[in-house]
């Protein structure tokens, strides 16, 4: 009974943490998310952002690890025989299995806590039988490995995790079933370490590391194992570099390209493995024979490397820049626009204006897209941050020839919202050549040419989606109903593209933004999207003319009152047209309060002429306006209305 | 174990006799139906070689149940089970039919089963098995539909005798690299050309000749041996791409400039041949006769303000006509140029000349405007006799590009690039050219999955038929592209000479297939 009680009670300290990885991992890190962000890269392209190496051939290689670890379900032979016709195919799929399971939110933290479960349980047992007494801490700190790679959004780093794992299970399953024969154990060691080198390829390597250390920790005398280790890992080597496809084969850039992390998480087992034995000496003491370490040191350990990890995640500025990012275009995927408008990105505008690059850019087209898209953008998008990019943010065309796959996604999103048909089919293309065919992309693919009338091009797209997770009832839906126009048609996403789509040629990415909207408002005159972003342009590059062109077809799109932000536009406008102060008299009624509001500002303005605090003054009382925009061509904005 | 043995023999002897009882007694309550079946791919009324791997294909009906019926004059019929109305033939059966009747019908009969349990009999379809064998190796790019980046691209070579691929390159194994064309001399593997492009190792140009492989540091585009094997014909040229908003097909590529090198494969060296790098001409697509005394290549005439412009002034309405320039390969020496076909004449622009190995036809595509077939979807087919300079439109184009042509060394198989079904994935189709020069229904690559083309998001694309596998490894080719142990071959171009270059170098550039 008392051990019982003695065993529950050292088990506090795991099932706390494991509750917390649940838990941390259900709702901060929203598997959900991870799913759908599966190939984006986004923390590898905030961190070269942050590095400020974007945009250089280095950073946007599409041989980079993280390409070639395309992780993508398909349930057709052929995939099956690919997983099982290559090296190191089994853990791919088990970690495509991983990701694919964060579709389902309380799935995806279950599996991800039992992975860490997993993992723990196996590097506990091998270091117990190493020698030491209570390896509670160094078992559990590689979860916080996971925890990480979570909260990234790129679950493929878990692929370095699993070949891990099978080293570990290899090395135990070695220890455990050695025959006592040399030739038998000779067979046996390399019959293991080429099957393990079949499931995780590279992890048979390891699997030769921990075995090595376990058998000279136990009987320095006993070479065998060590020699027949060293004539695998030298045959390892032949076969990958001389015998296999070149595209097969493990190669040393793959844990340092582009960042050296997968050496260090995979480093870090074998190292923990050798400073506890140089710590402890060479000769191998019995468990029991050891002292154990207080579990309330142990607990506090363990406290404080969660805390400091979970600290690093939510605060430090790449992984909070990263979370912002993959939230945004996950909510940018779904049309969640409240939600964009409400995340939490305060972090990323800190020192804004000065600071504004591909991130800010990417969050200023975010809300802009979401206030357009809900009709607001005219009354608030000077409430968030604006300013004068290189790029300009609003369709951000010219930022989709980076990594940023986020870019690429979301201008794709808004390509096909606006009705930019052809501009959508060439980004998705790029998108699935540089990221893979991931079903999300495949899946707009169908829908652009069943906008433009290519049945037979989607048809191509939807049978290969058939046969993928969780696009099969769409993809399916649509090729039951290919040959009925009148429901295909009907489906309000491919409709809304077919109505809104260009009809008047010119040359794509030759153009201005205005020339472009303008194409698609007289393709398609109703197209109410096209409209507000042209207005929106108009007012972010100071065309007030612009607005006063396109403002009397407000009402025919459902402007009862005319936003805050054209009529402060109209005031400009009259403004420069007048020598006097704007009246009321304009070509567009114009609200008593706007005109004074923009008397006060001008005389605001006037009164600190030369003063060089005047911008910061200004802000305070006028930030929020077209006014001050339009002299100092950014807002901070407040980020809530 | 010899129980077992003749267990397992006479099982399959039971099996065997089962279906054929079996198909007798489907043929004798079948009920006819009068028309052909739909099936896909469509194999129906085409002339296959006598050595192409089995054409699988799928019925497309409401059946329940099928069973095909294959068979020609000599040898067994081969009765195959349909699995979900896709029936794929047993190769050692198929090989020996085809073998056993050549230049004989190859009758297939489909018998379904409806719902209600009746068997009905569609008409049968009769294709023919041609006497001439098509070259067995065929080699083809695959890769997905591209805009401006390439990532994953393969250079594979097909066994057409069965499904056998294997991949000579895989750009993924070099940084942003693209693979290019692959041009085999004379339909022989043992000289080729193949181009490279990565941020690496730049712009490459591997020839092999035997067993050993030079790689030249340049730029060179489309490529023609000359049959002696010591000279090849390049294009180098500067290709733009614009995109349209509107059209179905949106891609439209143009050369900012281009001219024809000639390059000395035993000297190492470029030499330059005035008549074909013209000042106010584009010049592009060469292609040897096979006589080797003729080059020919496809040119087109261009204002000032063309290389200026961007985009360049009329390359809406730029066409090209179809020349030829006199080689003799003794002296060394070039005659004049001698327009074949002008596009004057034909209202059309002229592209990827290709004289069959027996010097009488010469096949090229004629498309609205421009010298890119493969963007433009009026782009079809034509064939020309060498000696009365008659030409024709083939009877294989569809709505869609027809391009990339490349004929078998017996001049009796010509295989193509088709983008119908779509306009996005090309496919190659293979049509028997017969003794009079008439072009026969053609047919699509087989496939072991009768359902390969439904989902296939990948392009095949610059095909090529070769009687003999490239004698490389992937391994070797790879060793080959990444060898610091370049030539360099510069080139000069004559048309750039006094000319204000519009967009930095003039360079050439086989991209964007």
């Amino acid at each position: 009974m008392l051990s019982t009680v003695k065993r529950l009670h050292r088990s506090i300290p795991t099932a706390l943490f494991f509750v917390f990885c649940f838990l941390f991992l259900l709702f901060y890190v929203d598997p959900v998310i991870d799913y759908s962000a599966n190939g984006m890269d986004i923390h590898g392209y905030v961190a070269t952002i942050h590095d400020g190496s974007v945009g250089t051939p280095q950073s946007a290689s599409v041989n980079s690890l993280q390409y070639r670890r395309m992780l993508i379900l398909e349930l057709t032979p052929e995939y099956f025989k690919g997983i099982a016709g290559r090296p190191g195919g089994g853990i791919r799929f088990l970690c495509t299995l991983i990701i694919y399971a964060c579709h389902r939110p309380v799935l995806g933290a279950i599996v991800l806590s039992a992975l860490i479960l997993v993992l723990y349980r196996l590097f506990k047992w091998y270091l117990q039988e190493v020698g030491f007494r209570r390896p509670i801490v160094p078992a559990l700190l590689p979860g916080l490995f996971i925890l990480s790679f979570a909260a990234w959004y790129d679950l493929s780093y878990n692929i370095f995790i699993l070949s891990v794992a099978g080293a570990l299970a290899g090395a135990m399953l070695f220890r455990n079933r050695m025959p006592a024969g040399g030739i038998s154990r000779i067979l046996f060691l390399s019959l293991l370490f080429w099957l393990l080198w079949y499931v995780t390829q590279w992890g048979a390597l390891l699997f030769l590391v921990f075995t090595i250390i376990d058998r000279l920790r136990r009987n320095v005398r006993d070479l065998i194992p060590v020699v027949t280790s060293v004539v695998n890992g030298v045959l390892f080597i032949i076969v990958e570099h001389w015998l296999l496809p070149p595209g097969t084969a493990v190669y040393w850039s793959d844990f340092v390209v582009p960042f050296i992390l997968p050496l260090i998480m995979v480093g870090y087992f074998p190292l923990a493995t050798l400073i506890f034995v140089g710590w402890s000496g060479l000769r191998f003491v019995k468990t029991e024979n050891r002292a154990p370490v207080g579990p309330i040191i142990e607990v506090a350990v363990l406290m404080c490397c969660t805390i400091l990890t979970t600290l690093w995640l939510s605060r430090e500025q790449v992984n909070r820049d990263t979370r912002t990012i993959a939230r945004t275009v996950y909510h940018l995927q779904h049309k969640k626009w409240d939600r964009i408008l409400r995340e939490p990105a305060d972090g990323l505008f800190t020192g804004f204006p000065q600071k504004a690059g591909p991130l800010q850019e990417f969050m200023v087209h975010a809300v802009d897209r979401a206030l357009c898209s809900s009709g607001r953008a005219g009354n608030h998008i000077f409430l968030y941050p604006q300013a004068v990019f290189s790029d300009d943010p609003l369709l951000m065309l010219e930022r989709t020839h980076t990594n940023g796959f986020v870019n690429w996604f979301a201008v794709l999103d808004l390509a096909m919202d606006l009705g930019m048909v052809n501009t959508a089919e060439k980004i998705a293309g790029e998108l699935m050549e540089n990221m893979g065919p991931y079903p999300a992309i495949m899946y707009r693919r169908a829908l652009v040419q069943l906008a433009k009338g290519n049945k037979d091009a989607a048809a191509v797209y939807l049978h290969k989606l058939e046969r993928m997770p969780f696009r099969r009832t769409e993809a399916r839906y649509l090729i039951r109903i290919l040959d009925n126009d009148q429901k295909l048609y009907k489906d309000p996403l491919i409709a809304a593209m077919r109505a809104k789509r260009d009809t008047i040629d010119y040359y794509l990415f030759n153009v201005s933004y205005e020339t472009t909207l303008r194409n698609l408002l007289r393709s398609n005159p109703s197209n109410r999207l096209a409209y507000d972003y042209l207005m929106t342009y108009f007012l972010l590059t100071g065309n007030t003319d612009g607005i006063a062109e396109m403002v009397p077809l407000a009402g025919k799109f459902g402007y009862r009152v005319l936003p805050r932000y054209w009529e402060e536009a109209l005031c400009i406008n009259d403004a420069a047209r007048m020598a006097d102060a704007p009246s009321g008299n304009s070509s567009t009624t114009i609200r008593k309060e706007t005109v004074e509001r923009f008397n006060r500002f001008a005389m605001a303005c006037m009164r600190l002429s030369g003063d060089p605090a005047a911008p910061a003054k200004l802000a305070m009382e006028y930030g929020k306006s077209y006014f001050y925009f339009s002299i100092f061509r950014n807002t901070p904005g407040v980020r809530h209305e | 174990m010899s129980r077992g043995i003749t267990s397992l023999i006479l099982f399959t002897i039971v099996l065997c006799c089962g279906c054929q009882s079996d198909i007798a007694t489907i043929r004798k309550n079948s009920t006819a139906i009068n028309r052909l079946p739909v099936i896909e791919p469509d194999y129906i009324g085409s002339t296959i070689p006598p050595n192409i791997a089995p054409i699988n294909f799928k019925v497309i009906d409401s059946s329940v149940q099928c069973v095909a019926e294959i068979k020609s004059i000599k040898g067994s019929s081969l009765i195959i089970r349909g699995e979900k109305g896709g029936f794929r033939i047993p190769p050692a059966g198929w090989r020996q039919l085809l073998k056993a009747n050549t230049g004989k019908p190859l009758l297939i009969t489909i018998y379904s089963r409806n719902r209600k349990g009746t068997w009905q009999r569609y008409r049968t379809i009769e294709d023919t098995i041609a006497v001439e064998p098509i070259d067995r190796y065929c080699t083809y790019r695959l890769l997905n539909f591209q805009y401006n980046y390439s990532s994953e691209l393969r250079e594979c070579e097909r066994d057409l005798s069965s499904f056998d691929e294997r991949v000579l390159v895989n750009s993924r194994n070099f940084p942003w690299g693209c693979v290019n064309c692959h041009t085999p001399n004379n339909n022989d593997s043992k000289q080729f050309i193949l181009q490279v492009r990565s941020s690496g190792y730049g712009s490459e140009t591997l020839i092999a000749d035997g067993d050993s492989v030079v790689t030249l540091n340049s730029r060179l585009g489309y490529a023609s041996w000359h049959p002696g094997g010591n000279r090849i014909a390049f294009s180098v040229y500067k290709v733009e791409q614009y995109f349209h908003a509107v059209r179905a097909q949106f891609i439209d590529v143009c050369d900012r400039n281009s001219d024809i090198v000639i390059y000395d494969v035993s000297k190492r060296k470029i030499l330059p041949v005035q008549q074909l790098q013209q000042k106010a001409y584009l010049e592009t697509w060469p292609c040897w006769s096979a006589d080797g005394r003729y080059l020919y290549f496809c040119s087109a005439v261009v204002s000032d303000d063309y290389f200026t412009s961007d985009p360049p002034a009329q390359f809406e309405t730029l066409r090209y006509s179809l020349l030829r320039i006199s080689y003799n390969a003794d002296e060394d020496t070039w005659g004049t140029v001698d327009t074949i076909l002008s596009a004057r004449e034909t209202g059309l622009s002229i592209a990827q000349p290709k004289v069959s190995p027996d010097n009488r036809l010469i096949v090229f595509c004629m498309q609205q405007y421009g010298a890119y077939p493969h963007t433009q979807v009026s782009s079809d087919l034509y064939c020309m006799d060498m000696k009365t300079r008659e030409y024709r439109k083939l009877p294989v184009n569809s709505a869609y590009n027809e391009s990339w042509h490349s004929w078998s060394q017996n001049s009796r198989w010509l295989l193509f690039s088709s983008k119908r079904g779509g306009g996005i994935f090309t496919r190659l189709y293979f049509t028997y050219i017969d003794a009079a020069g008439k072009a026969h229904k053609p047919f699509i690559l087989p496939q072991h999955d009768p359902a390969f083309y439904d989902s296939f998001i990948k392009c095949y694309n610059v095909g090529e038929l070769a009687v003999a596998p490239v004698r490389f490894s992937e391994r070797q080719l790879l060793a080959a592209i990444t060898t610091k142990k370049q030539i360099s071959v510069p080139v000069t171009l004559g048309s750039e000479q006094g000319r204000k270059k519009s967009n930095g170098v003039w360079e050439g550039l086989s991209g964007g297939h």
